[in-house]
């Protein structure tokens, strides 16, 4: 139950999704030895076949990229597994998951666009004075070495979707696209999970409270 | 009342069993000095014990054309240091249910052991019944709709395929309890509400409370119904107890618990593969159950093959079952006031072997028409044995029963103690109640139990991986 999300190219969207055409039949007929929960789970660092299996066994992969055939794959740097957000009655959420550098040149993600709201950052956790972690706007964004992976999760690197004017409810699906600096997209669909943590304190205050909203939703 | 291990030569899990040499000569017996695959990424976590040959990798046949075979190939490149620590059971290995953040040394086979999730059936109904379980059971809250109920049904089902594999869930805030999966099971019924919210032209004509059973009800709302059951099932108490937190919070903006019972049968191990659970009067109990993959077995819990079409037996859904949970007190106290002939008289078997009263063997076939020197049938006709046999050819079940013990206190009272009766069968109404009937009519051992809790579910089918628990209704 992975969800690959495999980062193409603009110029190569138009074949991904005649690709996924072929790769969601491939998900009907995916039976239980299709792909082992170990292979599954190290798909991200593993074969472009194995990811691409990854991504046809995923129920919420979106047909853009996510599908993706394997000799795309062969050529996608960026790929996030396991992307999850906090479902949230309040105004703003974290987004998560495991982004995984799969070429041997870093990475760099500049900027995080999503449908459900114009406010969406990238966001660091870092201490202030005092010592207590606090998160804020990335000022360079989230940097994948070469072959690496970058865990965002809940105390740490997260995608910040702000301004929400309706609830995330559990089971939903946000969608966001990260974008790099050489103008390649990543389209990530995550599930809305309850969770009661991700209650970070923004730098500056100025979100804190709309967090603090979230405290003992769940 | 209990459950006959299936025949371990159609044991689902790819465990080792049970005494065979831990590093000896049989390539394919089980765990190994080798260590364990590297195979993950900071990313999903899970098993690195492909190479085990217990492992998940090998309990759901993925490995790619080229990739290790179980246990067969050290696999240099993709080998890990094993941990240097002798296990109790087996040489320890590192897993990483969460990450690498989450390593956690693990041993085989008991604690690396998986049943696979995914499948057209589900797991946690054929398979050997693990040391622990604990039956959920939820109620929907009153605006989760079909929608919504899909929703759940996607969470859950994900969740439960990633830690019956020994990986953390998303947003897990324990990982490290998902390491050691011990065969872990989860396993789903719909309540009567549930199949009436989704799809209410599906429900089978049984899903409903069961008739009463008079004289012998005493039911209590508290163990009783619930729109939807989660029956959880593994040899280690801790993953057990993740399992339940975790599907639990997940649940929890979709439903509420209902009731929870816990059950536990001897530690896997303890005795040889296959041996029939004992309860606590001390009984052996589950004899004659169907074996796994056994024709009578399809019959009985799904319905199928020639037999079921010969009996009439259908299913609700292909590949479906229904699930009777029954909770059933043990009255401790005045049962210790017999004697063990007297004990044996009631049950008609023997309380060591298990063997009925005319026979030497737990398996003998019982002889109702012999009669002891005063003219009387060694085997009582109230007695339980005689009681419950029925040779009508479409009846019976696949019991899978565990006990519980003063979950609420001390039991000073020599109440508290008992027995969580499971009974997977095709057609409640053809197969379990007519039993039942029997019994709660004349059985000597009602005097000692108490039925106080019983429910009734639609066991939908499995799923592929990518697919949630959920075709049955919403396909």
């Amino acid at each position: 139950m992975t969800t690959q999300n495999t980062l193409l190219s603009p110029r190569r969207l138009s074949l991904a999704a005649v690709l996924a055409a072929g790769a969601l039949g491939l998900t009907a007929c995916a039976g239980a030895g299709e792909s082992a929960p170990v292979s599954a789970a190290s798909s991200a660092v593993s074969s472009a076949a194995s990811a691409a299996s990854s991504a046809a066994a995923s129920s919420s992969a979106e047909p853009t990229g996510a599908d993706a055939s394997s000799e795309a794959a062969d050529e996608a740097p960026l790929t996030m597994t396991d992307p999850w957000t906090k479902a949230t009655d309040g105004e703003m959420t974290g987004s998560f998951g495991v982004l995984e550098n799969t070429s041997d040149q870093d990475v760099r993600v500049v900027s995080v666009t999503s449908s459900l709201t114009d406010r969406v950052e990238l966001h660091e956790m870092v201490p202030d004075e005092d010592g207590q972690m606090l998160m804020q706007q990335a000022p360079d964004g989230f940097t994948v070495p070469a072959g690496e992976t970058l865990e965002l999760a809940p105390g740490g690197n997260h995608v910040m979707l702000m301004g929400l004017t309706e609830p995330v409810q559990p089971g939903d699906e946000v969608t966001y696209t990260l974008e790099t600096e050489d103008g390649d997209v990543v389209e990530i669909t995550s599930g809305a999970r309850p969770f009661t943590g991700a209650n970070e304190s923004y730098h500056g205050g100025e979100a804190s409270d709309a967090m603090e909203g979230d405290h003992g939703d769940h | 009342m209990g459950t006959t291990d299936p025949d371990p030569a159609h044991d689902r899990t790819q465990g080792t069993p049970a005494g065979s040499d831990p590093d000896g000569g049989d390539p394919a017996a089980g765990p190994s000095r080798r260590g364990l695959l590297f195979g993950l990424g900071a990313a999903g976590g899970g098993l690195l014990g492909r190479a085990l040959g217990y492992g998940a990798g090998a309990a759901q046949a993925a490995p790619a054309p080229g990739g290790p075979a179980p246990s067969s190939d050290p696999s240099p490149s993709g080998v890990m240091e094993d941990t240097g620590i002798e296990g109790e059971v087996g040489r320890a290995g590192w897993a990483e249910p969460g990450g690498e953040a989450s390593r956690v040394a693990v041993s085989s086979p008991v604690g690396t052991d998986t049943v696979p999730f995914f499948g057209p059936r589900q797991a946690g109904i054929d398979t050997p019944a693990q040391t622990h379980a604990v039956f959920l059971a939820l109620d929907l809250r009153p605006e989760t709709d079909r929608e919504r109920i899909e929703a759940l049904l996607r969470l859950l089902t994900d969740d439960a395929a990633r830690l019956t594999q020994g990986r953390a869930t998303l947003a897990d805030t324990e990982p490290e309890l998902a390491a050691a999966p011990a065969r872990l099971t989860v396993t789903f019924g719909f309540g009567p509400e549930l199949v009436a919210r989704v799809a209410p032209d599906r429900a089978p004509d049984w899903l409903g409370p069961l008739p009463a059973f008079q004289p012998i009800d005493a039911l209590e709302d508290r163990w009783s119904h619930g729109d939807l059951l989660l029956q959880i099932c593994g040899d280690d108490r801790i993953s057990v107890a993740h399992a339940r937190r975790m599907l639990g919070k997940v649940a929890r903006p979709f439903a509420g618990v209902r009731w929870v019972q816990e059950g536990f049968r001897a530690a896997r191990g303890a005795h040889p593969t296959g041996t029939t659970m004992r309860n606590l009067f001390g009984q052996v109990d589950g004899t004659a159950n169907p074996q796994a993959g056994s024709p009578a077995l399809e019959r009985i819990v799904w319905g199928a093959g020639p037999e079921a079409e010969a009996a009439g037996i259908s299913p609700w859904i292909a590949d479906g079952a229904s699930l009777v949970i029954r909770r059933i007190d043990m009255v401790m106290d005045t049962w210790d006031e017999l004697d063990r002939p007297a004990k044996e008289k009631v049950i008609g078997r023997r309380l060591g072997s298990g063997a009925p009263l005319t026979g030497e063997h737990e398996n003998d076939a019982p002889d109702f028409s012999a009669k002891g020197p005063t003219g009387l049938p060694v085997i009582s006709d109230i007695s339980h044995l005689r009681r419950a046999r029925m040779d009508t050819p479409e009846y019976g079940m696949l019991r899978r029963s565990y006990n519980y013990n003063y979950d609420d206190g001390a039991g000073a009272s020599g109440t508290g103690a008992g027995l969580i009766f499971a009974a997977f069968q095709a057609d409640v109404d053809r197969q379990f109640v007519p039993v039942q009937t029997r019994l709660a009519e004349s059985d000597h051992l009602n005097i000692w139990t108490r039925p106080v809790g019983s429910a009734v579910f639609a066991v939908p089918s499995g799923c592929a991986e990518g697919g949630f628990v959920r075709e049955a209704l919403f396909a």
